[in-house]
């Protein structure tokens, strides 16, 4: 079986979040509904040196949509059997099965299955099947200014860019074994011990 | 709280309420199957109420679902869903109380029938338990993949068959109060609160240091959960207090049918909250 995957370069991307857009548009996904999600990590304080005070503040961008991880959590949960798993990698949700319980929305550690009050069904990305059947490369990662993404096969991305640790806002990749290959940005590794705030949750819950 | 959770807060309670009522049926069958003797008229086919409630439990959880017209294909996936596994043996469950209902009041059966089909559902009711635990037991959701949701989950149904047994006790007359024995009743019912407590205490402290987990904590050390705990260990003690004091009056006074239903349901309720708490514990690791 093929795996395709994603790569982000975190510390390119500048959170324009016009790759949530992009997605957004060309699934014609309701308000509340966002395939792919923007998430800006913030931390860090001011610190005082006798009468100055000086920044310590640090924020990147994790852009994220469902990772069509390897060992699909939201998958192997599914009671319909809704979710599936093409040959070349993809997984996606079968509309006229699923039965909208949105186990799969509890389970998935990247908040990948979302629920379409409009349908009544669990819905996520499908790495733009359409256009991937077609050659092209999903929508998100040809929108990107910063260019910030790649797409292809995952060992050939990995021979490209390397493996670097998953950053935090992450899980641990063993988890779901994620088909995404990521740099992290160089505040990443800081943010992992301090646990700082996602500071657009209501923005990525309500866009 | 997520969307249309109430829903399952209803199921697993009900569920469960039924299944602490079949075990109770169950053990009181086994020591003396002479049910016509009871003075209560609905408890002659407890088979009835168990199905009703059963039935009830099964409609209220397709509340939360967004398309419950694809309900039937919820056990398609058997072999690795909990889910799927969770419904099937409510369906089992379902079925074996009705052919025990018919064995025993439609189709007048031999004892021994009647005797394996009430094994059967017995085992169908504690299968079922045990998959629905296994539901919420997810390697990606750290404050509900704990020792203390099974335990949790068989708690409430250990303490609705106790209930069940003390309500009986209060309402089914001689016959009852033969068979069931009110002080080691209450003693039993008095240990058994009491180790809700410890655990509850236990549990609080471990939620507690899970604070800093993931993106979207919710905080178990101040405002509503707090508040819902403090409630809920309130209750147990209160009744806790109250047991004793029904332990050492017993043979001097007669009980009082409203402060025991009172009592009941008070511990319903708490049963209830704990619920409620345990889904708005929901957290999962990553984003």
């Amino acid at each position: 079986m093929k795996r395709l995957a994603f790569y982000f370069d975190s510390s390119k991307c500048s959170g324009c979040k016009t790759c949530q857009i992009a997605c957004k548009d060309k699934n014609d996904l309701p308000l509340g509904v966002n395939w792919r999600r923007v998430y800006e990590v913030t931390g860090g304080d001011w610190i005082r040196e006798n009468n100055a005070w000086i920044s310590d503040v640090y924020a990147y961008n994790v852009s994220l949509s469902c990772n069509h991880c390897e060992d699909p959590i939201c998958l192997n949960n599914c009671p319909t059997n809704a979710i599936t798993k093409r040959e070349d990698g993809i997984v996606q949700i079968d509309a006229d099965v699923c039965i909208g319980c949105k186990y799969c929305a509890w389970v998935c550690p990247y908040g990948a299955p979302q629920f379409n009050e409009t349908i009544g069904v669990m819905t996520k990305c499908d790495l733009c099947a359409d256009y991937v059947d077609e050659g092209k490369n999903p929508t998100c990662v040809d929108s990107c200014p910063m260019r910030a993404f790649d797409f292809g096969d995952y060992d050939e991305l990995k021979e490209k860019y390397g493996e670097e640790a998953h950053a935090y806002p992450l899980p641990k990749p063993e988890v779901t074994e994620p088909n995404i290959l990521i740099k992290p940005h160089k505040s990443a590794e800081r943010a992992a011990n301090e646990n700082p705030e996602v500071s657009n949750m209501e923005e990525i819950k309500h866009a | 709280m997520h969307n249309n959770e109430w829903s399952l807060i209803f199921f697993t309670l009900i569920s469960q309420l039924s299944v602490g009522i079949l075990l109770m049926f169950s053990f009181v069958f086994f020591v003396n199957p002479n049910y016509n003797e009871s003075q209560i008229i609905w408890w002659k086919s407890p088979e009835l109420l168990i199905l009703l409630l059963l039935g009830f439990a099964g409609l209220i959880s397709l509340l939360h679902l967004g398309r419950p017209i694809n309900a039937p294909k919820s056990v398609s996936n058997f072999a690795g869903s909990w889910i799927s596994k969770e419904i099937l043996s409510l369906i089992i469950l379902f079925i074996s109380i009705f052919v025990l209902y018919m064995l025993r009041w439609i189709l007048p059966s031999p004892m021994w029938l009647v005797k394996l089909m009430l094994i059967i559902s017995s085992l169908a009711s504690v299968i079922f338990i045990y998959s629905m635990k296994h539901i919420y037991m997810i390697e990606t959701i750290p404050s509900w993949n704990t020792r203390f949701t099974p335990l949790s989950f068989f708690s409430s149904v250990l303490l609705f068959f106790l209930l069940a047994l003390f309500l009986m006790n209060d309402q089914g007359g001689v016959f009852w109060r033969n068979i069931i024995q009110l002080k080691p009743l209450i003693i039993i019912l008095i240990i058994f609160l009491m180790i809700q407590i410890v655990l509850g205490v236990f549990q609080q402290s471990y939620l507690s240091g899970m604070e800093k987990l993931g993106i979207e904590n919710i905080s178990f050390t101040k405002g509503m959960y707090v508040g819902l705990f403090c409630i809920k260990m309130i209750i147990l003690i209160v009744s806790v207090i109250y047991l004793f004091y029904l332990y050492l009056n017993s043979e001097k006074m007669d009980l009082n049918s409203m402060a025991i239903m009172s009592l009941i349901l008070i511990l319903i309720f708490q049963e209830f909250i704990g619920r409620f708490m345990f889904y708005q514990s929901y957290f999962r690791i990553g984003v």
